[in-house]
């Protein structure tokens, strides 16, 4: 069982909300109101945890050690929103969301394939890593800076927790694990395919089709794309970081050596064609 | 623990908050080593990221014999 363990590791480097972020040195100075903005819509981001839980716990309702790990994942996301959110009560409430803004992005997933949904969290969660790491950068208020450091370094640590369950899913299920995980690598790592490139712009519910995306369900459903391309400036360099995390770690768990998305596409044709082949045998 | 599975290393080949490979951090230690702390101040970002490799690249660098105390 790998919860145990990811228990202990992570509570022995969890930060504390109200001792470890220095909110005695916010500088008012240091803060724009687009800043502002974007830590308000971040916020709202992060509560979407929330049904990513729920569709979580319904889809693995056959896994007791993942959906205990859960727990972890749920209580550290929303603990991101609300330090983002007393970021706001503390020094600029007049942005502080609504409980009905917080409310839209909660709405049911249609069931996904389990083991797609994990590994498309895993490279959420390394993508999610670096936008942190980078909106740290754009960001010049020290507080919030702490807070992104904060946000980030949790992000990279859940993406190795998923990872973990992801080299689990391989020893059971070998085959069809490696198929799926290669898909979504595919998809994750290569923009020309797939613009999305992140969970909450995925479609989710077909029933709500269009507007069964969290982030088209944002007060203002255009703002993450133009915080990332026209603000934060998450450009070729820092897809690069992503790209190259997912298709390391791909390397790594499949035992291949895979430098670009189409070598990924190449090696998940060839399972297929592998597969193909075993049946036709049969 | 609670299980009849094999306890899984939590390990992997690459560092989310250096953006490196263990591999490239390996040969930086190969060409100049230091002593752990100083490797992980110098060749990696851990400090300053999760620190989730840190205990990994410990039992890396010993197996591979590169490991200084």
């Amino acid at each position: 069982m790998i919860y145990p363990r990811l228990f202990k590791k992570f509570e022995s480097v969890r930060w504390n909300l109200e001792n470890d972020i220095p909110w005695h040195q916010f500088n008012q100075k240091k803060i724009s109101e687009r800043q502002l903005y974007s830590i308000k819509m971040n916020a709202i981001l992060e509560w979407s945890a929330m049904p990513t839980a729920e569709m979580f716990l319904r889809d693995y309702s056959h896994d007791v050690d993942f959906s205990a790990f859960m727990s972890i994942w749920f209580f550290e996301e929303q603990k991101h929103s609300l330090a983002l959110l007393e970021y706001l009560r503390r020094f600029a409430p007049h942005y502080l969301p609504t409980e009905k803004e917080l409310a839209a992005v909660r709405f049911s997933f249609d069931s996904a394939p389990p083991l797609e949904s994990l590994a498309l969290h895993f490279c959420g969660e390394i993508r999610l890593n670096q936008w942190y790491r980078c909106a740290r950068e754009w960001h010049t208020e020290p507080v919030i800076q702490q807070i992104y450091t904060f946000l980030s370094n949790d992000e990279a640590r859940h993406s190795r927790a998923y990872f973990e369950y992801m080299k689990r899913a391989l020893l059971l299920y070998n085959q069809e694990a490696r198929l799926a995980f290669a898909k979504i690598g595919v998809l994750m790592t290569n923009s020309r395919v797939n613009k999305a490139m992140h969970p909450t712009n995925l479609h989710v519910n077909k029933a709500l089709f269009p507007n069964d995306t969290v982030n088209g369900k944002l007060p203002d459903p255009k703002w993450l794309e133009n915080w990332l391309n026209n603000e934060i400036h998450f450009d070729d360099k820092w897809e690069t970081k992503v790209s190259v995390a997912i298709l390391s770690s791909l390397s790594h768990l499949f035992d291949i050596s895979c430098h670009s998305s189409h070598q990924l596409r190449e090696y998940r044709k060839s399972l297929l064609f592998d597969q193909q082949s075993l049946v036709g045998a049969v | 623990m609670f299980s009849k599975e094999p306890d899984l290393p939590l390990a992997t080949s690459y560092c989310l908050c250096s953006a490196m490979s263990y591999e490239k951090m390996l040969n930086k230690q190969k060409q100049n080593p230091l002593i752990f702390t100083e490797f992980i101040d110098q060749y990696t970002d851990c400090n300053r990221g999760c620190g989730s490799c840190i205990e990994n690249l410990y039992t890396y660098l010993s197996e591979n014999k590169l490991l200084i105390e």
